[in-house]
């Protein structure tokens, strides 16, 4: 019965944002327990990826309840600008990454602490 | 039984896989089903943006983040994956603390999401989204239960609104053979106003044009008869993608408050730029550190590099 | 399709019901079209090589062998090798049956027959074909082998590099036509073949070839099929598998190879529209998507259909030409080519495209009166002037350039009668 109201019931930005802070919150974990350097980055990827969900959300007035509050379409180009950003990002962390492994022959982020005093 | 709301149907669906993925990401030791994870997690999350009606950031997600960041993503992890750090284990301490913190970090953030009244869907002040928002194309439908009806005798009922003033109206010019449909002004848009005119001598269920007043040309089957619901999604400008590649030539044309964004499309085409060179410049530094390794040092920035230009125009 | 349906029963079955049909069709399609790519690749290879490819198996040309084959790969036992990743193993050449076959749904046979026609259709095609990387990557990956690690390496190196340049070309009709939708760029084309793109400026032409070039290097054909060289990688990404998952692997690239040629069909060499327009003269084919069905129209999408499937058709038989006749490349020739001709030569044709476009609205040649075509979510500045129907049902603003769209919308007068 909750599964046919569940499906029955419009859902709204609420909806969208609750997916985003999942998404967030496993990038979140995901770059705080991982060892493996390339692990980190994806998790950055996942935290990205939640705000961009955050962003299309706040954008469709069809999602609210009450459609002045919509974003409209500056939603849509923060989020084209967080794709192209997160483009960028991951090339240079990769780049970091694969230096670091050649260096330390090594892809523990733990092992990164030369600059320890 | 309420009718099902397939827009809250394929979320849910697409929500579901989104979030496992996302946490199989968190949970798996390998770091390659972990890239396999994401890709699937952001595959699904692009599923969620179609729902939402931003359909050209959809396949932008597809063709650069999945198709250009990730492939990158998975050459890295290919580079790197060997014996040892293929699976790296999380002592059992970080664990628990990195659960403790997501956990009380995530229901701070539902909380947050789910207190806001304006977030909240209601459910009839806003009938037509709320109809059809699972439909993202121009689309005028009036579907009766019974085919054949003729035009003459249209009567359309309209799902009641609880508020009447929002509730659109239906006027139908029978001389003109045409059907007026007016939806109470949006705050944010023009008023929407769609005529369906059946072109003379077609018969009811045959395909009519339907034309908004900002210039849209909708589709859709003329079906009128009795008991027949009327749902109606007009198109929103936000959905073209012309609307957003003139956004950010610095031209608004959805609305006119608003500045357009040619000078931040600027400075991170230049951004991309740079960070690319600067990628470039890393991996071969590599190359020259270590002759041993698998020499496949300048393809890897290569494809990012093509991104970027692929961007730009 | 499905608001046909929905005349007749409750929606949601409808579309239901539509998708299972339009899914069947497309499946046959792919099923049906690798059967007969595979007999076409060994006869023609066996005429390029002077000898008489399969002349048995069904007859007089041989022409069941590739079902023979068929028959056996499914017989034949699916091995795994102990060092593989099980799961990924298994997974990979579905991933990349989906990806190919999914970009199909996108794919326009007749001015309305497409299974989904939404405004970003050619950019959701890359995109989706783009995804098929991941498939021969993970397949790389899981088989536990060197060289099979090896070839998906190359893959993805090449893949990743070769979507620029072929983004780049595809980008050239899209900017002539003012719109993304695969429909509306094929419609813009009805007429004579003076209005194919192809021959709208001597930029488009260029560019028809590096899209060729670049597309035969993204569906990892040879001279470009470095992921499976045999001489080199054993197979190359396929070395570990056999039996159904392998056909998984070459239903895909068929279909890759195919779609890719539809595409280039589309964007420059017509799409459905036939080099004379015989049909258009005799006023059978739909002049706008707003016309009633009849039965002359649905004969004219037929024939249609047939055109743009016997172009495509073409396409793939160049590249089994093209496969059979140059020897295949080394890896850094592969990107060298990538780098250094086809994404400046990409970038030339593109900003020539432009400046043509500005300087010749109408393209190299007269381009005669075309039908009142397809005007679909367009907006009013997205409607270049070619689209001005004549008819009271259909009123197009009138613009001049499909190239400058800078005035915005202005809310039109609602009165059309």
């Amino acid at each position: 019965m909750i599964l046919a109201s569940l499906f029955t019931e419009p859902v709204g930005v609420a909806h969208y944002v609750a997916v985003g802070a999942v998404l967030f919150v496993c990038g979140a974990v995901c770059m705080a327990v991982k060892r493996n350097a390339l692990g980190v980055l994806m998790g950055v990827e996942l935290v990205l990826n939640g705000a961009n969900l955050n962003f299309i959300a706040f954008s469709q007035p069809a999602l609210y309840g009450e459609s002045r509050w919509a974003l409209g379409l500056d939603g849509q180009l923060a989020s084209i600008f967080v794709i192209v950003l997160a483009a960028a990002e991951a090339a240079v962390a990769l780049a970091i990454a694969l230096n670091f492994y050649n260096n330390f022959t090594t892809i523990d982020v733990d092992h990164a602490d030369e600059l320890k005093g | 039984m309420e009718a099902i709301n397939w827009h809250t149907f394929f979320f849910y669906l697409f929500a579901l896989i989104t979030c496992g993925f996302a946490l199989t990401v968190v949970l798996a030791q390998n770091i390659v089903r972990m890239a396999f994870a994401l890709i699937l997690s952001l595959g699904a999350s692009a599923g969620l943006f179609f729902l939402a009606g931003a359909g050209f950031v959809g396949a932008m997600q597809l063709l650069i983040y999945v198709g250009g960041t990730l492939v990158l993503l998975v050459f890295g992890v290919m580079l790197t994956a060997q014996g040892p750090f293929v699976s790296m284990r999380t002592r059992g301490g970080e664990w628990v603390l990195a659960v403790v913190v997501g956990g009380s970090l995530l229901a701070v953030l539902l909380q947050v999401a789910f207190r806001n009244p304006a977030w909240l869907p209601t459910k009839h002040q806003y009938p037509v989204a709320r109809v059809y928002t699972a439909r993202l194309d121009a689309q005028v439908i009036i579907r009766a239960r019974r085919p054949g009806t003729e035009l003459a005798g249209v009567e359309v009922l309209v799902q009641a609104a609880s508020d009447p003033a929002t509730a659109p109206t239906v006027v139908y010019d029978a001389a003109a053979r045409r059907l007026i449909i007016s939806i109470a002004p949006d705050q944010t848009t023009a008023q929407e106003v769609v005529q369906a005119i059946n072109q003379p001598g077609s018969s009811v269920g045959e395909l009519f044009e339907a034309r908004l007043p900002s210039g849209h040309l909708g589709l859709g089957a003329l079906r009128v008869g009795d008991g027949g619901t009327f749902t109606l999604r007009a198109p929103s400008t936000t959905e073209r993608p012309a609307t957003l590649g003139l956004a950010l030539l610095g031209a608004r044309v959805d609305h006119t408050q608003r500045e357009g964004y040619l000078l931040p499309f600027e400075i991170i085409s230049v951004h991309l730029l740079v960070v690319l060179v600067g990628a470039a410049y890393l991996a071969r530094a590599r190359r020259r550190a270590s002759m041993a390794t698998v020499s496949q040092g300048p393809s890897a920035p290569a494809p990012q590099e093509q991104k970027s230009q692929a961007l730009t125009p | 399709m499905a608001e046909s349906f929905a005349l007749w029963m409750p929606e949601p079955l409808a579309y239901l019901l539509a998708g299972v049909i339009q899914a069947l069709l497309l499946t046959l399609l792919v099923a049906g079209g690798a059967l007969l790519f595979i007999w076409m690749e060994r006869k023609i290879a066996g005429r390029i090589q002077d000898r008489l490819g399969p002349t048995r198996v069904g007859g007089k040309f041989g022409w069941l062998q590739s079902l023979a084959d068929g028959l056996k790969l499914l017989a034949k036992e699916d091995t795994m090798p102990r060092a593989a990743d099980a799961l990924l193993f298994r997974l990979a050449p579905y991933v990349s049956f989906c990806a190919s076959f999914g970009a199909f749904m996108l794919l326009p046979f007749a001015a309305r027959w497409t299974a989904l026609d939404v405004p970003i259709s050619v950019f959701l095609i890359l995109a989706i074909l783009g995804l098929e990387v991941f498939g021969i990557i993970l397949a790389g990956y899981a088989s536990g082998s060197k060289w099979s690690l090896f070839g998906a390496m190359r893959e993805a190196a090449q893949v990743v590099s070769y979507e620029v340049p072929l983004g780049l070309c595809v980008i050239i009709p899209v900017m002539i036509c003012g719109t993304l939708n695969l429909v509306a760029i094929a419609e813009m084309q009805r007429g004579w073949f003076t209005n194919w793109l192809i021959f709208h400026d001597p930029f488009t032409f260029i560019a028809f070839w590096v899209y060729f070039t670049c597309a035969v290097a993204s569906v990892n054909r040879a001279p470009f099929d470095l992921a499976e060289a045999e001489s080199e990688l054993v197979a190359g990404f396929h070395t570990e598998y056999s039996g159904l998952r392998w056909s998984f692997f070459f239903m895909a690239e068929d279909g890759s190879m195919f779609l890719v040629s539809g595409l280039a069909s589309i964007l420059f060499l017509g799409g459905w529209n036939g080099p004379i327009p015989l049909l258009d003269l005799a006023g059978w084919s739909y002049t706008s998507p707003l016309d009633p069905f009849r039965w002359s129209g649905y004969v004219a999408n037929l024939l249609g259909m047939l055109n743009f499937m016997l172009k495509a058709v073409v396409g793939v038989t160049l590249m089994i030409w093209v496969r059979w006749t140059l020897p295949r490349l080394r890896i850094d020739q592969v990107m060298r080519t990538c780098l250094k001709y086809c994404v400046p030569l990409a970038a030339f044709c593109f900003l020539g495209a432009a400046l043509w476009t500005y300087a010749f609205p109408s393209g190299a040649f007269y381009r005669q009166g075309v039908p009142a075509g397809v005007v679909r979510e367009m907006p009013q500045w997205d409607v270049p002037a070619l689209y001005s129907a004549p008819a009271a049902q259909v009123q197009t603003p009138q613009n001049p350039r499909p190239v400058s769209r800078t005035e915005p919308a202005t809310p039109e007068s609602p009165g059309t009668s």
